[in-house]
């Protein structure tokens, strides 16, 4: 063994004491893995009946398709669209709720469950409010100030870039956020930079948009906390900023520019942004083209009408889904409202309109019934819903990911 | 040369172990993930990421220890070293409840120390192997000896819970109660049977009366609901048994194991 090595040793051993360890059977003891194992329990707010259909659900399907559960959907959708509306869209729920109709439904990787609570059958709105985006993170941080220049030291760039290339992105943000260290644009930037790794966007922003013209790092802060103010919803302030730039990447800023236009749904400040498009920059041509589809698909096609779903969908229950999109929910609405209808009319025939075996299965087919018009009324508007949703996705992307290539 | 470079390396533990900053692990895995960075050799480089893998383990971070550990250059360790790095490791993701993955290590770790006997055992019992962990177990209760609690230990295996085989979970839930009795949920099984009956007495009644639409149409989905939901709920509770059974058994083990000496004392 090496004479260095040996010093390594010696002051690891010495820092056995400093570290305070725990032994490795007093970890194996405390070990606690209970959170391990899959506790059944009813839904967190459940009432009694709840907690009851709760049991009989669990028979009847094994496990729940929906989250929330059809059984826990109709209180939060009395509270969020009033009482007959959630009676229709509970109704629309269930006749949605079978193997053929959730076939093409998007299920959350995590519990393989299909997230829709009642906000789904609500308008959605398209403002976004300044700063009300979804954050990936939203910590506060803390900064170990430098009061004096005495202790204080310059950052050192070059280890916070090895920290973050090979993947060491809380060892980085420990080391600026740690330590003290002069004020410096560098520190800034790398603070910025460190955070947005981080995903912490809000913190991020805060950073590289502090960062100065004058410093070398400042095109790349400058576009990167854009991106940033776009994903946290904040698209006027970085639309303004953009408008004041002047420096050398032109066309990036004008697919910023343009792809901020899209968001904030402004079809005549797009037109005037994508001036700039060249379709010849390898880094920018993809998102130039995708904001020129999604152009082309938002403002000059026609979009499908959720009156004619609605209609479409009195006249034979479940068309209507199938013209928003839905094949899978359309035949398991015809079929489920179908057989409905075939056991009312049975009873009809056999019994007469009067008798109650009659009036049970019409009552419920009628419910179904008018929970399919509802439901496909509503496919419609969450069919461009999703579309919008999707091209959002899309534009944030593009605002965002060229910049990877630009300032590689 | 070989001064200068020792005399930092010395200087940066040095710094990273008093320091006033270095309060926390996240500090000091820093100031050592700095001693690999500043190109330090091979044996400061494993010392450096030991002692950064040490301080995520301290602090509960597991899974970061052992992917630390996972940059360990084994290839210039001894024998020696290299073991008790894989032991760490295997701990590690033990720890973190990852149980899969520390037994895929029970191999490569060996069994030449006591504590890897040890946690072989429950490794494997946590991972519902419970014949191999009941070897290890065996074999480190009579370290030092033939053990007078030997015959407790196999008491313990031999009442391990036996793992629910899907197949026949299936088989029996074609016949509602079956495969909930099997999964021992008796109430469940209960309220399961009785939907099935009330589809089943449904669907004749309806034909007897001569309503075959609706003994067909509303029989069918009645007891699609019922019949097939028999069965899904039963595949989710073999799953649920699968999760459950190997982490209570492993909790008895490591009661047994951890505090066997005392006991005996």
């Amino acid at each position: 063994m090496t004479r260095r090595a040996a010093l390594v040793l010696l002051l690891l051993a010495a820092a056995v004491p400093a570290l305070a360890q725990t032994s490795d059977r007093e970890l194996l003891r405390r070990a606690d893995f209970s959170s391990k194992q899959i506790i059944e329990t009813p839904p967190a707010g459940a009432n009694a009946a709840e907690k009851t259909l709760w049991g009989v659900r669990r028979q009847l399907t094994g496990t729940d398709r929906y989250e929330p559960a059809n059984y826990m959907f109709f209180r939060p959708a009395v509270r969020e669209l009033g009482l007959i509306p959630a009676f229709f869209a509970t109704s629309d729920r269930i006749l949605r709720d079978t193997r053929l109709g959730t076939v093409r439904a998007l299920a959350d990787p995590s519990d393989g469950k299909i997230h829709e609570g009642p906000e789904a059958y609500a308008a959605r709105s398209r403002a976004h409010s300044v700063g009300g985006g979804e954050t990936d993170g939203k910590a506060a941080v803390s900064v170990s100030r430098c009061g004096d220049d005495a202790g204080c030291r310059p950052v050192d760039a070059d280890f916070v870039q090895y920290l973050i290339e090979n993947d060491l992105k809380k060892d980085a943000r420990e080391l600026l956020f740690g330590s003290q260290f002069q004020p410096s644009d560098t520190l800034t930037f790398l603070r910025g930079w460190t955070l947005y790794q981080l995903k912490e966007l809000e913190a991020a922003n805060s950073y590289l948009g502090a960062v100065p013209q004058e410093s070398p790092f400042y095109d790349k802060a400058f576009f990167y906390s854009n991106a940033v103010s776009a994903h946290l919803g904040d698209y006027d302030s970085a639309t303004s900023r953009l408008q004041d730039y002047s420096g050398p990447y032109a066309e990036l800023k004008g697919v910023q520019l343009a792809g901020l236009a899209l968001l904030r749904d402004d079809p005549e400040a797009f037109k005037a942004a994508a001036g700039a498009f060249s379709y010849s920059d390898y880094a920018l041509e993809t998102a130039e083209r995708d904001m020129d589809e999604i152009f082309h698909v938002r403002y000059e096609t026609p979009k499908k009408s959720p009156w004619l779903a609605a209609g479409a969908s009195a006249l034979v229950p479940g068309l209507g889904k199938i013209y928003a999109g839905q094949l899978g929910e359309g035949i398991s609405t015809f079929l489920v409202t179908g057989a409905m209808g075939a056991i009312t009319a049975e009873h009809w025939i056999k019994d007469g309109p009067g008798d109650w075996k009659t009036i049970v299965p019409a009552v419920l087919t009628g419910i179904l019934y008018i929970g399919n018009i509802y439901g496909a009324y509503m496919s419609v508007s969450i069919y461009n819903s999703q579309l919008y949703d999707a091209q959002e996705t899309t534009l944030l992307y593009s605002v965002h990911i060229p910049l990877r290539t630009v300032f590689k | 040369m070989l001064r200068k470079r020792l005399f930092c390396t010395a200087c940066i533990f040095l710094c990273v172990l008093f320091s006033s900053r270095a309060q926390n692990a996240d500090s000091l895995a820093v100031g050592y993930e700095r001693i690999v960075f500043e190109g330090a050799g091979l044996a400061e480089t494993n010392a450096a990421l030991r002692a950064k893998a040490d301080c995520y383990k301290q602090a509960g971070r597991y899974r970061e220890a052992s992917e630390t550990l996972a940059r360990l250059r084994l290839f210039a360790m001894t024998d020696e070293e290299r073991a008790d790095v894989l032991y760490q490791r295997e701990l590690c993701w033990f720890l973190d409840g990852d149980f899969a993955q520390a037994a895929s290590m029970v191999e490569e770790v060996g069994d030449s120390t006591e504590d890897a006997l040890l946690l072989h055992a429950l490794v494997l019992a946590y991972a519902g192997r419970y014949n191999e962990s009941e070897i290890y177990a065996a074999r480190y209760i009579s370290w030092n000896g033939p053990s007078p609690r030997l015959q407790e230990l196999l008491a313990l295996y031999a009442a391990a819970p036996q793992p629910r085989n899907q197949v026949t979970a299936a088989v029996l839930s074609f016949f509602p109660p079956l495969g909930h009795f099997y999964n021992g949920r008796t109430g469940e099984g209960l309220l399961s049977g009785a939907l099935n009956l009330a589809s089943l007495g449904f669907t004749v009644a309806n034909m007897v009366s001569g309503y075959w639409v609706t003994a067909i149409l509303g029989g069918g989905i009645a007891l699609d609901q019922t019949f097939m939901g028999n069965r899904e709920r039963n595949a989710a509770l073999v799953a649920l048994h699968d999760r459950n059974d190997p982490i209570a058994f492993g909790d008895k083990v490591r009661d047994f194991l951890l505090y066997y000496r005392t006991s005996t004392q």
